[in-house]
């Protein structure tokens, strides 16, 4: 089989984000499909990018995120009618919005991002928890590479600071971070890129932590505001430690 | 690029446990379709779905391996059914332990809450959340069943290589299959355990698919009825089922016998709505043209379609078959077996190989009155296959959609 070509070319990061600060908010249409981190993190990948740029299918989507962050409030309100016993559709489930499952679904972010890029070429989303947002940058730069896009925006996620993530953290004796978010955009023309991006490999491993969604992603965003010379990040995540080369790109102030 | 190549397939379907069950079970035309056992459903707007059997032996087994709370692991079944179907394709697959760099390559879908944890943990007194309300042997998967849990325990199921987790919605089971196989194709991998599993039998499942009004009302063992006149939604399913994907050259080398060869694999988005399929099909249309240039162009003998059985999905399909494929003969697997949402097609998948294992071309059930508008050559009972290779769509909300083309063992 042919997955998508054998060609062998640089990837580029033209673009870095690690929050949704002075994007322009995601309208109603849109949002209601997505938790508000979700909604803040396709906001801040439609921030640095214009539609004129790329035909869509040249475009891929490669998203990841930490677990489903129910909103345990909303949700409590409902199921603190249900003693166990009553009904459970009458009790509560047939009052929650129609869209309450449907936002949390991960790959949720993947499919609206590409309605608002837009974006209609090979995409992925990676439910791999902490190290998700290396495994999505490395499919995308794969991508990239053999040629079966020209253009990628990479999305990593996760809300530590929601109601159901303290509740599970506070169960389990640990405390976690706040909101994580980091966004690259990649692209297969050096044009106005901030760095080269060389290897990115991911091992798993047996570590433990809780490291979030987006968290090993933004390490990466990090290290892009300093870039002067070549960098070899190492980020261990939960059960996994990968590295990602970063290249500066001559003649481009990073 | 390498060959890719089929050795060993592991199932646990609503029609059974095993490849060879399963594929009587499906050339017999039975339907696993009936009236919801997981829990008291008769209040919900449906009331039926296709039930694998959960044992309670494996869920001792996998609780203890895993340390999950036997309460998550009978609530949300993915975990239990995820493992036995990957045990079974390595045990299919290679005589005695697979090898130490065997890959995984995992479609899942939705993390389920546990309602009876949120329940317990909400002060009506204070409306607000008091973790410390959580029963202690709950603690270790409180509120849901971690993906990070059902992850490792399929690694631990003997895949300890690279590894990789898809979500794509109903996508999820062919994208995992179709990236996995672009790994051997690519030299990224030799040897990939590759599927999915999932179960929305549960009220969280069941209830909000309900309110979406994915799912048929009628409480009949026909409720799913892909490409019928008067279809009026899904029913939802569960299981898993796990492919060992080699190259031709490793497999050839250990003496292993292919069962069938992935052709080609291509995804795309429809970029159009979260809810509905564009209306011409645009992105399955690209999915299938690609993995159709992919795999070289061959006569495809059969088409295993997404077909869900709901209003929207099933014409769409259709059309977009026929103005890429052409003329073929299709099936939906989902009238026997249900939805299985993320693991769907891997389900089916599994039922597609049937083309080659056994010659035979799984059928739509249920099809009595065509609507006019999925029109086309439909399988309504098992027939024999003709044809160079088939192809497997899916297509999952959010417009994700994931294409695969078998061929026969070379």
């Amino acid at each position: 089989m042919n997955p998508a070509g054998p060609i062998d070319r640089d990837c580029f990061i033209v673009a870095a984000r690690a929050d949704a600060d002075g994007a322009p908010p995601l309208g109603r249409k849109l949002s209601r499909y997505l938790t508000d981190l979700g909604a803040a993190a396709v906001s801040a990948a439609l921030a640095d990018f214009s539609s004129e740029k790329i035909d869509p299918a040249r475009v891929g989507v490669y998203t990841a995120s930490g677990a489903a962050r129910y909103d345990l409030a909303a949700l409590g309100v409902k199921m603190a009618r249900l003693d166990g016993s009553g009904p459970l559709w009458s009790g509560g489930l047939a009052d929650l919005d129609p869209f309450a499952l449907l936002k949390l679904m991960s790959c949720n972010v993947l499919s609206v991002l590409s309605m608002a890029l837009p974006a209609e070429g090979a995409s992925e989303h990676h439910a791999d928890d902490a190290p998700g947002g290396i495994a999505a940058l490395a499919a995308a730069a794969g991508a990239i590479r053999r040629g079966a896009i020209d253009w990628a925006v990479v999305v990593a996620f996760d809300d530590l600071a929601s109601d159901h993530a303290r509740a599970e953290l506070a169960a389990s004796g640990k405390r976690g971070d706040a909101r994580q978010l980091a966004v690259l955009h990649l692209s297969a023309a050096a044009d106005g890129a901030r760095a080269r991006l060389g290897a990115v490999k991911l091992l798993h491993g047996d570590g433990e932590g809780t490291v979030g969604g987006g968290a090993a992603l933004s390490v990466v965003v990090e290290a892009l505001a300093s870039l002067r010379d070549p960098i070899l990040l190492a980020v261990e995540t939960d059960g996994a430690v990968a590295t990602v080369e970063l290249l500066p790109v001559h003649g481009v102030s990073p | 690029m390498r060959r890719v190549v089929v050795t060993g397939v592991g199932i646990v379907s609503p029609l059974g446990a095993g490849y060879g069950a399963f594929a009587e079970a499906i050339l017999d035309g039975r339907c696993a379709v009936g009236p919801i056992r997981a829990f008291d459903a008769r209040t919900f707007a449906a009331t039926v779905a296709a039930e694998a059997t959960l044992d309670e032996r494996e869920v001792a087994a996998c609780a203890e391996a895993t340390g999950c709370d036997p309460l998550a692991l009978r609530i949300d079944r993915k975990l239990v059914f995820g493992v036995r179907a990957a045990r079974q394709a390595i045990a299919h697959a290679f005589d005695g332990a697979p090898p130490p760099g065997l890959a995984l390559s995992f479609g899942i879908g939705l993390e389920v809450l546990l309602l009876p944890d949120v329940a317990s943990l909400y002060d009506p007194a204070k409306r607000d959340l008091d973790a410390s309300r959580l029963p202690i042997p709950r603690r270790k998967n409180a509120l849901r069943l971690s993906l990070d849990h059902v992850v490792d325990a399929i690694a631990n199921a003997g895949a300890r290589g690279r590894r990789r987790a898809y979500v794509a919605a109903c996508a999820s089971g062919t994208q995992a299959v179709g990236e996995g196989a672009s790994w051997i194709a690519r030299g990224a991998a030799d040897a990939v355990l590759a599927g999915a599993t999932d179960s929305m039998v549960n009220p969280m499942g069941v209830g909000c698919f309900s309110l979406l009004g994915a799912l048929s009302p009628r409480a009949a063992a026909d409720a799913c009825r892909p490409f019928h006149r008067d279809r009026d939604g899904t029913v939802i399913g569960e299981g898993a089922a796990f492919f060992v994907l080699e190259s031709l050259d490793g497999a050839r080398a250990r003496g292993a016998r292919p069962l069938a060869e992935i052709l080609g694999y291509a995804s795309s988005l429809d970029a159009h709505r979260v809810t509905a399929p564009h209306p011409r099909g645009d992105g399955a249309r690209r999915a299938m043209a690609n993995v159709l240039a992919r795999a070289g162009r061959p006569r495809i003998g059969y088409v295993n379609a997404h077909g869900t059985g709901t209003p929207q999905n099933d014409a769409v399909e259709v059309q977009a078959i026929r103005a890429t494929v052409g003329e073929t003969a299709i099936g939906a697997t989902k009238s026997q077996v249900g939805h299985a949402m993320a693991a769907a097609g891997a389900l089916e998948l599994a039922a597609t190989l049937l083309c080659f294992t056994h010659g035979r071309c799984a059928p739509t059930a249920h099809l009595g009155a065509l609507d006019p508008a999925c029109a086309a050559d439909h399988v309504v009972a098992p027939r024999a296959f003709s044809g160079d290779a088939a192809l497997k769509n899916s297509f999952g909300f959010g417009g994700q959609n994931a294409s695969i083309v078998v061929g026969g063992a070379p």
